[in-house]
């Protein structure tokens, strides 16, 4: 691949990168700061992007992890849990359901528009799994690519996504119980 | 030869994987046949499409601002990259 292909594959996919740094950040100034650091660091390291291989899919794991630096460089530290057991992480998202429908929570919930309270509640995610949930949930992308966007195994990913679910629905019932739908006590994270 | 089949158990545990056509095609089917009798684990995957579809809204629909493109452009020629 030459120098000039390489730059009018990566520089046409800014749009997706935009959108992409805007689900992580959920800032218009910190994404457009994400996107200039991804593609500084991708013109950078050009020479490692495989011919024929997903640019997108590329530029999305050099802006996420330009993303876990910049949370680095706020936090000072961050704890990036690698989880396992993502069968009993589905089923305790299934247990937590199991709860919503048992006090009318998730009748309630099923009515409405969830979009607006999730997108909240994304943002208030930690790290890894906020990365999990917009790569797979709301970019769409497989297990497969996300393992790859995130540099971690499929199972990996799993896990973290079924748990980032979990929280997000805890969450639900938190906005439904603030929203005065019900009164039921919130249940803790196990 | 008969269908597979699972209980409540293993079809909950399998239903992320089965709603992201995650699951190998028997697997699939097996969860599929569940939901389709189960009137305990029918309303947990109708709730939990739901969950998804709204999850998949939340895809930022603005336009990229053309300040952004201009900005990036810019950084890399400062940097000697273009």
């Amino acid at each position: 691949m030459s120098r000039e292909e390489f730059d009018r594959e990566v520089l046409a996919r800014m749009e997706d990168v935009y959108r992409f740094a805007m689900s992580l950040t959920r800032d218009a100034s910190r994404a457009e700061d994400l996107v200039q650091e991804t593609y500084l660091r991708a013109f950078r390291s050009w020479q490692t992007f495989q011919p024929g291989s997903d640019a997108r899919r590329w530029l999305f794991t050099i802006c996420r992890n330009a993303f876990l630096r910049s949370l680095e460089r706020e936090r000072g530290t961050m704890s990036l849990e690698d989880l396992t057991g993502g069968d009993q992480d589905a089923l305790g998202s299934v247990m937590h359901h199991a709860r919503m429908v048992g006090d009318g929570t998730a009748d309630r919930l099923a009515r409405m528009d969830l979009a607006p309270a999730l997108a909240d509640a994304i943002g208030q995610l930690n790290e890894p799994f906020r990365s999990a949930v917009v790569v797979v949930d709301v970019e769409g992308n497989s297990y497969e690519e996300a393992s790859e966007i995130l540099g971690v195994p499929i199972g990996t990913v799993r896990s973290r996504l079924f748990r980032a679910r979990r929280q997000l629905q805890e969450r639900l019932a938190d906005y439904a119980r603030d929203a005065g739908f019900t009164t039921v006590a919130r249940e803790p994270v196990s | 030869m008969s269908k597979p089949t699972c209980d409540c158990t293993t079809a909950m545990a399998q239903l992320w994987d089965y709603l992201d056509e995650e699951l190998t095609e028997e697997r699939y089917e097996m969860v599929k046949e569940h939901l389709a009798n189960c009137a305990h684990c029918l309303p947990h995957a109708e709730f939990a499409q739901g969950f998804l579809s709204a999850l998949g809204r939340c895809r930022h629909a603005g336009q990229m601002p053309e300040g952004v493109r201009h900005a990036v452009m810019d950084a890399l020629k400062r940097e000697g990259l273009v």
